[in-house]
C-alpha cells in the first residue's frame, strides 16, 4: 500500500487519534485481556460438567477418580486471531454533530476514535487487524487487510482520520462483500449506527457467524437525536436521502421513545439469535470507557 | 313522526360545514430543516401513528362539521311532530261536554279504593263548565248505550247543565261515541265550537268508528278536545259468553271467561240453572286470553234463562251472563185411550205405548218420551206445563175433552187425533172444530176382504216430521197399507193447514193445522191393525217417535227466546187476543208500550226479561247481557291519535329542537376543543397503545 499525501487537517487528526488511543489503552495492562475463544490448548480455564457429545479426551480422570464426577477441562486459546474492524461511515454518522469540534462527541468521531483505539489495543497484543470502511469518502483506503506490522497501524489510523461520512451504508451488501474477503475464523467488530432495517443486515451477519466469525457489534448513537433534545418543530431529513418529515419534538418525543425501545429490542433479538456480542455506545462516551465496554462485552 | 324546519333557507348555510375541512387542509409547516440520523425510527413511528392519527383527525373533523351543521340547523328552528297531543281547551263561545257513562266507566282502582271513572268525570266536567266565561253556551251529551242529550240545546244556564251532569247514572250499556259526537255537532248547530269528550276510550272499536264523525266535526269548524280517563291499573275479568248445547249426556253449558288483565287469574265460575241448581268450577284464564269451560247440565232440567257468574270485583255487570236453557229431559206424552177396559193387546194404546217407550218407562225418564195413558175421564191431568203432546186414540166422545185440548193447543201443546170405529164425524166436527184441520166426512172402505189395501205414498223428507227418514227407512212407508180411512172435506192447503202424508189414491192420511202456539195432527187412519197394517210395519215406531219430537219441540219453542244487549229496544210479536201482558226484568216490572204486533220495551240492565200474561206460560224470554267490548278495559286507540288523522295540526305533539341543538353545539364545541388540545395529554394513551401493540 503506497502512502497517501496527507493534508494538514488529516495529519492533525492522526496525531489526535494516536494520542487518544494510547491514552485509552494505557489503562489496560498487558495480559489483562484475553481472547474469549476456548479451545484445547495450553492454559487451563475452568471445569464444566460432562455432557453427552463432549470429547472424552478432555475428561479430568483424577477428579473423576476422587469425586465420581465427570468433568471436562477447558483451556484458553492463545493463537493469533485476525480482527476485522468494520466501520460504518454512511451519511447518517455525520448527523448530530452540530456545534461540536471534529471527532469530539459525534457519531462519526466516536466511530473513528473507537476504531483507532481498538486497532492500537489489538496491535499491541500482536493480533493482526484489518479495517473495512462501509460508505464514507475522503479515505485513501476503504479496505486494509489483516497485518500486525508497525506501519500497518499507522495506515489504519491514517485511513480513519481521513474518512468523512457520506453516502449510504447498505450494511447487508457490505457484509456479503466482507464475508468473501475475511478469513473463515476471526473476530469481526462492526461499528455502526445500525440505521437500516435489521431484516436487511441481520441475515448477512448471521451468515458471517455461521462461517465461524466471532461477531461483536458496537451500536453508536447520539443522545440528542435519540432524545429529540431540541424544542422547535423542524423538518427532519436524512443525509442518505429519503422524504423529509416535519416533526414537533414536543409531540413526538414520547412515542419516539417507545419506537426506539422496540427497535433496540428487535436489534438485540437479531444479534442474540446469531451469538453476536452487542454493545450500545453513546457518541459522547470517552474512548477509554467505550473501549472498556467493548472489551467487557456490554455497555 | 315528522320533522319541520321553521327557516328552510337556513339549510343553504350548510355549506359552512365545509369550513373545518378547509381548516384541516391548511396546516402550518415548520420552516427549519435539520439533519437527523435516525430517520428509520421516525418512519417507523410515522407508520405506527398513521392509523391513529387518521382516526383522530377524522373525529375532530367530524365534530367540527357536526358543530357547524348543528348551528345552521338551530337557525332553521326545527321541530319534531307526532300525533297524539291533547289540545288545550280554549274559549270558543260554545262548548259541548260529552260524558261517557258506559259500563267500562264503572271501573274502580284495584282494591276498590277511590271512586269510579264516571264519578271522576262528573267532577271534572262540572269544574270545566264552572271555569267557562259567563257568556259561553254549554251543552251536554251522554254516550252510554245510545247517545242522548242532557240539554235540548246549548244554554247559558250553568245550573241546569251542572244538575243534569250530577244526575248522570252509571249504565251497563256500550259506548256510542259516534252518536255522541253527532249529537254534539247537532247541538253546535253546524257551527264551530269545542266538543270536550270525557271517556276512558276503552275497547278496540269505539274510537276508530268515530273517525267519520270527527271529520264532519272539523268540517263544520268544531274542535275536538279529548279528556281521556284512565284507571291506574285497568284490570277486569268478564263472562263474555254462555250457550247451551245438547248432547247425548243431557248437554252442556259452554261458558267463555275472558281476562283483560296483565296477569293470569283464577276465578270461581258458577252456572245457575233456571230451577235454581248451581254448578261451580274454578276457571284459570291467562292474561288477555279467553277460555271456554263446559258445565254439564243434569239430564232432566227445567228450561228458562240461566246465568253464568264469576266474581272478580270489578265491573260487576259483566261478571254475569244470561243464557237460554231449553227443557232438558223426557217429553211427556198423554195418550187418551178411547176404548179403556177392552183387551190391552192389539189396541191403539198398546201399540202407541210400545212405539213411544220401547225400552220401558224407567228408561224414558232419563230422556226421550215418557207416555202416560188415561181414559177420557182422566183428561183433567193434562198439564200444559208438563205435557207436550196428547194422543187421542179412537175416542168416541171428545166433548168433555174439547176445552182442555183447545186450551192446551193454544198455549203451545200439540194434539194428535187418531180415528177409528168409535169416531163419528158429526160429533168431532161439532166439538173439535177449533182443532180439526178439516171437517171429517165418514169412514170409507178401500179394499175388499183378502185385498192388501191401499199403499201409503212415500213421505217428503224435506218436511221436519219426516226428516229423520232422509238417510234411510223412507221406503218402509210404502209397505203401510190401508183397508179403511176416514175421508175429510176437500180443502185447499193454506199456511196453517197442510197435508203431510197421503195414500196412493190421494187420500189425506196425515193433516197438520196450527192452533194458537200449538199444532194438531189429524190421522185419518188408526194406530192399531183395525184399518191397516201401520203398527206392524218397521216405519211405525220411528214415525211415532219423530212425531213426538216434532210436536214436542214445537211446544218447547212456543215461548219466544231472544238474546239482546243492554241498551237495545225489544219488540215481541204477540197474538192479538192476548191481554194483560206484562214484562218483568231484573228490576221488576219493566215499562213497555203496546204496538200493533205486540209489545216493545227497553232493556237497561243485564238479566232475564219475561213477557207473560197471567195464568199462561211465558210468552217470550229475553236474555240480556252487556256489550262484551265494554269489558275490555285495556287501552285502545287513543281518541287524540285518531282525531289527528282528520285534524293533524291540532293534535300534533310538537317538540322544538332548538334548545337541544344549542346544547349540542356547546357539547360538540367542548369535545372538539378537548380533541384539539389532546396531543400532549393524549400522548400517554398513545404510548399505552403502542406498548400494547408492540
Amino acid at each position: 500500500v503506497s502512502s497517501p499525501a496527507w493534508d494538514a487537517e488529516v495529519l492533525a487528526r492522526i496525531a489526535h487519534l494516536h494520542l487518544q488511543a494510547r491514552q485509552a489503552v494505557a489503562g489496560w495492562r498487558s495480559g489483562d485481556h484475553r481472547s474469549i475463544r476456548t479451545s484445547a490448548n495450553v492454559e487451563f480455564v475452568d471445569y464444566k460438567e460432562y455432557s453427552p457429545g463432549d470429547s472424552i479426551r478432555h475428561l479430568d480422570w483424577k477428579v473423576a477418580a476422587r469425586t465420581d464426577r465427570l468433568v471436562i477441562k477447558r483451556y484458553l486459546a492463545e493463537t493469533e486471531v485476525p480482527v476485522s474492524l468494520v466501520v460504518d461511515m454512511s451519511g447518517d454518522l455525520g448527523t448530530g454533530s452540530e456545534g461540536r469540534p471534529d471527532l469530539d462527541g459525534t457519531k462519526h468521531g466516536a466511530a473513528v476514535s473507537l476504531a483507532a483505539t481498538l486497532a492500537v489495543f489489538l496491535h499491541r497484543r500482536g493480533d493482526p487487524v484489518g479495517l473495512y470502511l462501509v460508505g464514507g469518502q475522503g479515505s485513501p483506503w476503504s479496505e486494509i487487510p489483516h497485518r500486525s506490522s508497525k506501519g500497518h497501524l499507522a495506515q489504519i489510523v491514517g485511513a480513519l482520520a481521513a474518512v468523512q461520512p457520506a453516502g449510504e451504508a447498505h450494511l447487508g451488501d457490505a457484509l456479503v462483500r466482507l464475508g468473501e474477503r475475511l478469513p473463515r475464523r476471526g473476530v469481526v467488530i462492526l461499528l455502526s449506527d445500525l440505521m437500516e432495517e435489521p431484516s436487511n443486515w441481520g441475515p448477512r451477519l448471521a451468515a458471517l457467524g455461521r462461517r465461524g466469525s466471532d461477531l461483536r457489534v458496537i451500536h453508536l448513537y447520539d443522545r440528542a437525536e435519540w432524545g429529540m433534545a431540541w424544542k422547535d418543530p423542524a423538518i427532519l431529513y436524512s443525509p442518505e436521502g429519503g422524504d423529509p418529515l416535519p416533526v414537533d419534538p414536543g409531540v413526538a418525543r414520547a412515542t419516539f421513545e417507545v419506537v426506539l425501545e422496540e427497535y433496540l429490542e428487535e436489534v438485540q433479538d437479531w444479534l442474540s439469535r446469531h451469538r453476536a456480542h452487542y454493545v450500545c455506545v453513546a457518541a459522547d462516551t470517552p474512548p477509554d470507557e467505550a473501549l472498556a465496554s467493548v472489551l467487557r462485552g456490554h455497555a | 313522526l315528522t320533522a319541520a324546519l321553521g327557516l328552510p333557507l337556513a339549510l343553504g348555510l350548510m355549506g359552512l360545514a365545509l369550513a373545518p375541512i378547509i381548516a384541516h387542509l391548511v396546516r402550518r409547516q415548520p420552516s427549519a430543516r435539520r439533519a437527523f440520523g435516525a430517520m428509520l425510527l421516525l418512519r417507523r413511528m410515522q407508520r405506527r401513528l398513521r392509523r391513529r392519527r387518521r382516526v383522530h383527525d377524522k373525529a375532530l373533523l367530524a365534530l367540527r362539521m357536526l358543530m357547524i351543521a348543528a348551528v345552521v340547523a338551530a337557525a332553521a328552528r326545527p321541530e319534531l311532530r307526532w300525533p297524539g297531543a291533547i289540545p288545550e281547551f280554549g274559549g270558543t263561545g260554545a262548548v259541548v261536554v260529552v260524558i261517557d257513562d258506559s259500563l267500562s266507566m264503572d271501573l274502580r282502582e284495584a282494591g276498590g279504593s277511590g271512586g269510579t271513572l264516571l264519578s271522576r268525570v262528573r267532577t271534572q266536567a262540572a269544574a270545566l263548565i264552572r271555569s267557562l266565561p259567563p257568556d259561553t253556551l254549554v251543552g251536554a251529551v251522554t254516550i252510554g248505550g245510545n247517545a242522548a242529550r242532557l240539554t235540548p240545546a246549548l244554554t247559558q244556564e250553568r245550573g241546569a247543565v251542572l244538575a243534569a251532569i250530577a244526575e248522570i247514572a252509571q249504565t251497563q250499556a256500550g259506548t256510542d261515541l259516534v252518536g255522541g259526537i253527532r249529537e254534539a255537532r247537532r247541538l253546535l248547530g253546524g257551527g264551530g265550537g269545542e266538543v270536550v269528550v270525557f271517556s276512558d276510550e276503552a275497547g278496540p272499536t269505539a274510537v276508530p268508528a268515530a273517525l267519520p264523525e270527527l271529520a264532519l266535526l272539523k268540517e263544520q269548524g268544531g274542535a275536538l278536545v279529548p279528556r281521556p280517563q284512565r284507571a291506574e291499573s285497568a284490570v277486569n275479568v268478564a263472562v263474555v259468553g254462555a250457550k247451551y248445547g245438547s248432547g247425548p249426556e243431557g248437554g252442556t253449558v259452554q261458558v267463555q271467561v275472558a281476562s283483560f288483565s296483565p296477569d293470569s287469574v283464577e276465578v270461581p265460575c258458577t252456572v245457575q240453572l233456571p230451577d235454581g241448581t248451581q254448578i261451580t268450577a274454578f276457571v284459570e284464564v291467562a292474561a288477555g286470553e279467553t277460555v271456554e269451560k263446559a258445565f254439564t247440565v243434569p239430564r232432566v232440567t227445567q228450561g228458562g234463562v240461566g246465568f253464568a257468574t264469576i266474581d272478580d270485583g270489578t265491573l260487576a255487570a259483566d261478571d254475569s251472563f244470561a243464557f237460554h236453557l231449553p227443557t232438558v229431559g223426557a217429553s211427556r206424552v198423554l195418550v187418551v185411550d178411547g176404548d179403556p177396559g177392552l183387551t190391552p193387546v192389539a189396541s191403539e194404546v198398546y201399540y202407541l205405548e210400545r212405539a213411544l217407550a220401547p225400552w220401558g218407562s224407567a228408561a224414558a225418564v232419563q230422556g226421550g218420551v215418557l207416555p202416560e195413558v188415561t181414559g177420557p175421564a182422566g183428561i183433567s191431568i193434562l198439564d200444559p206445563e208438563v205435557h207436550q203432546v196428547v194422543f187421542l186414540a179412537n175416542v168416541a166422545d171428545p166433548g168433555p175433552l174439547a176445552n182442555h185440548l183447545i186450551n192446551f193447543a193454544q198455549r203451545g201443546g200439540s194434539v194428535v187425533i187418531g180415528l177409528g170405529d168409535n169416531v163419528t164425524a158429526d160429533r168431532y166436527n161439532g166439538v173439535l172444530a177449533a182443532l180439526l184441520p178439516v171437517p171429517l166426512r165418514r169412514s170409507r172402505s178401500l179394499s175388499g176382504p183378502g185385498d192388501p189395501g191401499v199403499a201409503t205414498l212415500l213421505p217428503d223428507t224435506s218436511l221436519d216430521l219426516f226428516a229423520p227418514f232422509a238417510r234411510g227407512g223412507r221406503s218402509a212407508f210404502g209397505r203401510i197399507r190401508w183397508s179403511r180411512l176416514f175421508t175429510v172435506e176437500p180443502f185447499d192447503p193454506t199456511e196453517d193447514v197442510r197435508t203431510l202424508l197421503a195414500t196412493e189414491g190421494g187420500l189425506p192420511l196425515l193433516i197438520e193445522r196450527k192452533v194458537g202456539n200449538g199444532r194438531v195432527l189429524l190421522m185419518t187412519g188408526t194406530f192399531d191393525t183395525g184399518w191397516g197394517n201401520l203398527p206392524l210395519q218397521a216405519a211405525f215406531m220411528p214415525w211415532v217417535q219423530s212425531m213426538v219430537r216434532y210436536l214436542g219441540g214445537r211446544a218447547a219453542a212456543a215461548g219466544e227466546r231472544r238474546e239482546a244487549r243492554v241498551g237495545d229496544v225489544i219488540d215481541v210479536a204477540l197474538p192479538a187476543a192476548l191481554s194483560d201482558i206484562a214484562v218483568t226484568g231484573p228490576r221488576g216490572a219493566v215499562p213497555m208500550e203496546t204496538t200493533a204486533s205486540g209489545v216493545r220495551f227497553h232493556v237497561d240492565k243485564a238479566g232475564a226479561y219475561r213477557v207473560q200474561t197471567p195464568g199462561a206460560p211465558v210468552l217470550a224470554e229475553v236474555a240480556v247481557n252487556v256489550d262484551p267490548t265494554e269489558s275490555d278495559v285495556r287501552l285502545g286507540p287513543a281518541l287524540a291519535e285518531t282525531a289527528a288523522e282528520v285534524d293533524p295540526d291540532r293534535f300534533m305533539v310538537r317538540l322544538p329542537l332548538l334548545p337541544w341543538l344549542l346544547w349540542g353545539v356547546l357539547g360538540l364545541g367542548l369535545l372538539a376543543a378537548a380533541l384539539a388540545y389532546r396531543p400532549k395529554a393524549a400522548t400517554e394513551e398513545e404510548l399505552d397503545e403502542v406498548r400494547h401493540a408492540s
